[in-house]
């Protein structure tokens, strides 16, 4: 049986086209799963810049001063013998009694500088930054 | 001078005295390790008993609050003096100034059974001021200076922002009660 002629040169550019679906590096299926970790650390490096942890301990805050953005959750953990609270000098924001080995969160949603200070030990201060 | 005034400053001036060993029964020797775990167990102990007298005592508020702080940090720093000590393997001494503090304590709380109402309230919260100030010093000028055991020295100091921050709620609190 002879052969169409169109038929070869079909044959050919199918075979060229599967050559080079085959052999060739194809981008496109790499390429969005580049893309998809690229969003997923973003999101995750997003995500670890708007949690903040201050540790309370030895009657001190760690750290004493906090800058964070607007929107950004702030976590207190007394790692304390005792007692603290976390009481805005302004009134703001009061945690009242955290017991040793509980913590307290905030989600900061004004921007300014906060001046607070544990009510039952006076002495002790710090500053929390909302930018 | 009143009454108040009286109980606040005889307590404030006997406390220095045994403490900081200027009674000449103390003045001869410094405290040993010991003798200054017996110290401060002592200390926290007599503060544990004004805050409960406190308790069974006043109605109000601010004076009950702070009572209250007091007996839980008193009560959780003495723990942890005892916890420090066993690991150590210091065991805690009595000494001619551990009985001083406790009969002056004895007559400190004398002095405010004879009290009731404001009164009881003042005097309570001017001696937890004297108390706090005096012990900070003794703290400061006698039992860190004298610790020989390096974990001893650093909880004694680590101790100290905690008293001055009991010294500066009850200024705090007597302010809020005048």
């Amino acid at each position: 049986m002879l052969r169409h002629p169109s038929s070869k040169r079909s044959m050919v550019s199918r075979g060229f086209v599967l050559a080079v679906l085959f052999l060739a590096p194809v981008p496109w299926p790499d390429g969005q799963k580049a893309t998809a970790q690229s969003l997923k650390a973003a999101t995750t490096k997003t995500a670890a810049r708007r949690r903040h942890t201050v540790v309370i301990k030895d009657v001190k805050y760690e750290p004493p001063i906090l800058t964070v953005k607007l929107g950004s959750i702030v976590e207190w953990k007394n790692a304390d013998i005792v007692a603290h609270t976390v009481t805005a000098v302004d009134k703001s924001f009061d945690s009242r009694i955290i017991p040793p080995g509980a913590s307290w969160k905030l989600t900061a949603r004004k921007t300014g500088t906060f001046d607070y200070i544990c009510t039952l030990h006076p002495n002790m201060r710090a500053k929390l930054v909302v930018q | 001078m009143n009454a108040r005034t009286r109980i606040v400053a005889s307590i404030g001036t006997a406390i220095v005295a045994v403490i900081t060993l200027n009674t000449p029964a103390q003045a001869q020797a410094a405290p040993t390790d010991p003798q200054i775990v017996g110290i401060v167990i002592a200390a926290n102990q007599i503060d544990i008993d004004y805050a409960e007298s406190a308790l069974a005592k006043s109605e109000t508020k601010q004076i009950r609050d702070f009572a209250q702080q007091m007996v839980a940090d008193h009560s959780a720093l003495q723990k942890s003096v005892f916890d420090l000590g066993a690991k150590l393997k210091v065991t805690p001494a009595e000494s001619d100034t551990s009985n001083a503090l406790k009969a002056q304590a004895k007559e400190t709380a004398t002095k405010l059974k004879a009290v009731r109402g404001k009164a009881f309230d003042t005097a309570y919260i001017d001696n937890e001021i004297a108390y706090h100030q005096a012990v900070i010093d003794s703290v400061n000028k006698v039992l860190i200076p004298n610790a020989q055991n390096a974990e001893l020295k650093a909880a004694l100091t680590g101790a100290v922002p905690l008293f001055q921050g009991h010294l500066e709620h009850a200024k705090n609190v007597q302010a809020a009660l005048k």
